[in-house]
């Protein structure tokens, strides 16, 4: 790896390391009850919304009604986003003159969109409007990460409360989400964004005349709008089917630093809210040490296969060395303009959080190099995870973490001072096991059913990666296609939307409840039996407990997978 | 048609949530008796506040 490649690494770190005590420390003031920087701006907003909806900011809900009110408000989005794509023909701003969204396509996309996905099994800009893209796709952006958002603050509610019968306001959270945090930061860097030459206009499609005096057509639209939200809210749909890799959706090398650092800023600070919250920042800090660990082993990973380049092309002599005249490395599938360093940390990261945006084809990495991104979709999406999914999936294997640390020293689990019993930890077997099994089985049922396996291009090992990686996308909420696989086919399109809406909902569900079900315990005072959790020992029992039970669910599929097609080489 | 189906199909898919969470509240039981739950919101504390760990 070129010194290059680690500069950017370093500066990437540096940069988050100053943002998340900024940014975490900003939203737990603003979750938290009291005074919060900006008040005076955003408090006629969220007062005129809350006027508007007829919410009473003050009155609080149990888990059960925080949870329907989430499910009410994604019904009616979702059905809002699908009827939307199935009329764009008969609505404004449709420059192109696009027709309605297929109906399967439409649920696909409505589901994908609705559930933070972004799966996209489609090409944005010839099958969207305008409109759709504006006030379907973009507005889903916003609010998809904001219940998101709101489900973790609620959990930190309930481990953090004492004998509390609520946990919070769904409008109250969803509102100030969106108002305070992720509107005003998607407002910034979209002016970033424009100013380094990412699209946005109202324009149609433009005939130009190349230098070689051939016709092309360059499609406009609002890109830098939904780019800067695709990336801060850990969405990862892009305007054009080439995503990130799109020169007018990140034309330079300082807009994909810049992109990294938006998917990844979110994620990471939650972690210093939580500990904020907990009044305790160490808590917060040894969460924040096991995302990171695996966040950089990820990305570190990425990096040196992809660098290190194809060993079958090593067999017959192909120059795969860094030189001035080229990056080095497995160049195959990658933009020339970032090489195989970038690329892999983008690809790390965006998979290492929900996002799924990508910047090169993940299908054309090393067998190694390409199950990174894979293995970060396993761990299930908590390394920093997606904005708010991240962290409540990251409490939920804490939760574990100190159960199994309680059966090893014979006494009742504790966390943060609330005793974890059998409830709970029904609740979380629920939530670790509901994401596995639809993964695995619809996989299954994909390589042995004659129609869905017409869908996968490659036969063998790398076929059974690019079926697995696509449920394993869809199902923790990612997004990402290692491609080689169509999946715009009746039976994966239904049966990716079942996956998305079990990854969604039945972990905010069980999550939810776990919330509940702590919000009433009482806190019960440390004593000398009480397992730290705020320590670096606790930091790596999380990380081991993610490693070994991610292992143990998924390392069969992986064995017939890249790391057959790695030793096939 | 499809579409109505589809409409009809996702009110269906989010009853099923609805009854997971009546599943889920049966897992965790009613409130304890005898105990009068808060329902307010707890201030974050400010650094100097902090609880030392």
């Amino acid at each position: 790896m070129t010194i290059g490649g680690w500069l950017q690494l370093l500066a990437l770190i540096v940069l988050l390391a100053a943002s998340v005590p900024i940014l975490g420390s900003y939203m737990a003031k603003v979750f938290g009850g009291k005074k919060a920087p900006g008040d005076r701006f955003f408090s006629p907003i969220e007062r005129g919304i809350y006027r508007l909806g007829g919410i009473d900011p003050e009155r609080e809900q149990k888990w059960t009604i925080y949870a329907l009110a989430l499910l009410a408000f994604s019904l009616f989005s979702v059905v809002f986003l699908y009827v939307l794509q199935r009329v764009q023909e008969h609505l404004p701003l449709n420059p192109t003159h696009v027709k309605g969204v297929p109906s399967f396509t439409a649920l696909n996309t409505a589901v994908s969109f609705l559930t933070n996905t972004n799966w996209q099994n489609y090409s944005g800009e010839t099958t969207m409007s305008h409109l759709t893209q504006m006030a379907g796709l973009a507005v889903q952006n916003f609010v998809s990460a904001a219940v998101g958002l709101a489900v973790a603050i609620a959990l930190i509610r309930g481990l953090t409360r004492h004998r509390a019968g609520t946990i919070g306001n769904f409008w109250v959270d969803l509102t100030k989400g969106i108002v305070r945090i992720l509107l005003p930061f998607a407002f910034v860097f979209a002016l970033v964004f424009v100013a380094q030459g990412v699209t946005q206009n109202f324009n149609g499609n433009t005939t130009a005349t190349t230098v070689e005096g051939k016709s092309q057509v360059i499609p406009g639209g609002p890109v830098a709008s939904q780019e800067s939200i695709k990336q801060l809210g850990t969405n990862g749909g892009g305007f054009y089917n080439a995503n990130s890799a799109h020169p007018f959706e990140n034309p330079t090398g300082f807009t994909d630093f810049l992109q990294i650092y938006l998917l990844l800023v979110i994620p990471f600070s939650l972690a210093w809210t939580f500990g904020k919250m907990a009044g305790n920042k160490k808590q917060g800090i040894a969460v924040l040490m096991a995302m990171l660990a695996l966040w950089l082993a990820a990305s570190v990973g990425a990096m040196l296969l992809e660098a290190n380049g194809n060993s079958a092309l090593d067999a017959v002599k192909v120059n795969q060395q860094t030189t001035s005249s080229q990056p080095g490395g497995n160049m195959e599938g990658k933009e020339s303009r970032y090489g195989p360093l970038s690329s892999g940390l983008f690809a790390a990261s965006t998979t290492d959080t929900s996002t799924g945006a990508v910047n090169a084809s993940h299908d054309s990495f090393t067998p190694l190099g390409g199950m990174v991104p894979l293995v970060n979709m396993m761990f299930g999406e908590v390394s920093p995870g997606g904005v708010g999914s991240g962290l409540y999936g990251m409490l939920i294997f804490a939760l574990l973490s100190v159960f199994i640390a309680g059966l090893m020293v014979g006494r009742t689990p504790e966390y943060l001072g609330k005793k974890i019993q059998a409830a709970e930890m029904k609740l979380v077997v629920i939530y670790l096991l509901a994401v596995p099994l639809v993964i695995l089985a619809f996989a299954g049922a994909s390589v042995v059913m004659t129609t869905p396996q017409a869908s996968i291009f490659n036969p063998g090992a790398h076929g059974l990666s690019e079926v697995t990686y696509a449920f394993t996308s869809v199902a923790n909420n990612n997004g990402s296609a290692f491609a080689g696989l169509n999946g715009n086919t009746d039976w994966y399109n239904i049966t990716f939307t079942i996956c998305m809406l079990v990854g969604r909902f039945v972990l905010m569900i069980a999550a939810l409840a776990v919330a509940g079900s702590l919000a009433r315990k009482q806190t019960v005072p440390e004593s000398a039996g009480t397992f730290p959790t705020d320590t670096p020992l606790f930091t790596g029992l999380l990380v081991s407990v993610i490693v070994v039970v991610v292992g143990l669910t998924f390392l069969p599929v992986l064995a017939l997978g890249p790391i057959v097609e790695h030793l096939g080489l | 048609m499809t579409d109505v189906l589809f409409v009809v199909l996702l009110v269906a898919s989010f009853a099923l949530l609805a009854g997971f969470v009546a599943v889920c509240g049966r897992i965790i039981g009613p409130d304890p008796e005898g105990v009068t739950l808060s329902t307010g919101a707890d201030p974050v504390v400010d650094d100097a506040e902090e609880v030392a760990a």
